[in-house]
């Protein structure tokens, strides 16, 4: 069990968190929670420990990130047609077990942070992280390069062009309006 | 590090977080509620896994491990003393019977088959 004074801190920054996870899965709701719960797991069983190189901010947003990529994946994996022919003859007993009610897989955002998010969704990878981390997150160009794991001037590079693709296509927007 | 150039930015991001945080879940660790996806995760795995190994018994079962190669040592003897040695022609060392002697002795001419009947005068 990890130090009390670590899950106060996660408990403080899970609303961040959340907003983080839901970036990583693009926007998927039900998936961003899962997420979320399998990186707090991670802590919660000492697979992910802190250690004092970097903020527990940017350590945490890191774990949530890779913890995204690998779900993305096993997701990926899922959906293939292989396991959905699999899948034919062997039901996902979830569906019996669960009793929450299906979650709507996309938010009830207003107009315009729905057309941000789709935005967002149009850039590349990083530049689109890049962007969240530091405007949504109000990190730095360093926290947000350790989160990602790439260096500063490659963040930098991101950020500069992310502004710029992102301004192009809110103009282009406007324009078409 | 937010530049005053980013306003319109920041100020589009700003939204987004708002609405957002209000739509975040209510902290709650992995601990608090039984895990229902464990089970699920055991029995996809298992069929396949079972497969797998299946698989492998085969092909061990079919493909045994490579011929040793063969060694003098394990091949059988090629000339074996089964009996007692004898001459060869040990009948040649007896003495010669005369022809008189053999066409005496015989009903008919050792010669022929016993169906012709011949005499030599």
């Amino acid at each position: 069990m990890p130090d009390r004074s670590i899950i106060s801190q996660l408990e403080d920054m899970h609303v961040d968190a959340f907003g983080w996870s839901l970036h990583c899965c693009g926007g998927v709701r039900e998936l961003a929670e899962d997420i979320l719960q399998c990186a707090y797991l991670k802590v919660l069983l000492q697979k992910a420990k802190h250690d004092a190189s970097s903020s527990l901010k940017t350590w945490w947003f890191g774990v949530i990130r890779f913890t995204a990529s690998e779900e993305m994946r096993r997701k990926r994996v899922r959906d293939s047609a292989l396991t959905r022919l699999w899948q034919l003859w062997l039901p996902s007993p979830t569906e019996a077990v669960d009793p929450r009610p299906h979650a709507s897989l996309q938010f009830e955002l207003s107009e315009e942070a729905q057309h941000l998010r789709s935005l967002l969704a149009q850039l590349p990878g990083r530049q689109s992280e890049v962007l969240h981390l530091v405007f949504y997150q109000d990190l730095t160009l360093a926290d947000a390069a350790t989160v990602m794991g790439i260096s500063l001037g490659s963040v930098r590079q991101h950020y500069e062009r992310g502004k710029q693709r992102l301004r192009t296509l809110l103009e282009n927007c406007t324009c078409h309006e | 590090m937010n530049e005053s150039n980013n306003d319109d930015l920041q100020t589009l991001f700003t939204q987004l977080r708002k609405e957002e945080r209000s739509l975040a879940p209510a902290f709650r660790l992995p601990t608090d509620t039984p895990s229902v996806s464990a089970p699920v995760l055991n029995l996809r795995w298992l069929i396949p896994l079972a497969a797998t190994c299946l698989a492998v018994i085969t092909v061990l079962y079919l493909f045994p491990q490579q011929k040793s190669k063969p060694s003098l040592a394990a091949l059988p003897a090629l000339l074996a003393h089964d009996a007692a040695a004898v001459p060869l022609l040990a009948s040649l060392s007896a003495p010669e019977q005369s022809l008189s002697d053999i066409i005496s002795e015989s009903t008919t001419d050792f010669l022929l088959p016993p169906y012709l009947r011949l005499r030599i005068l």
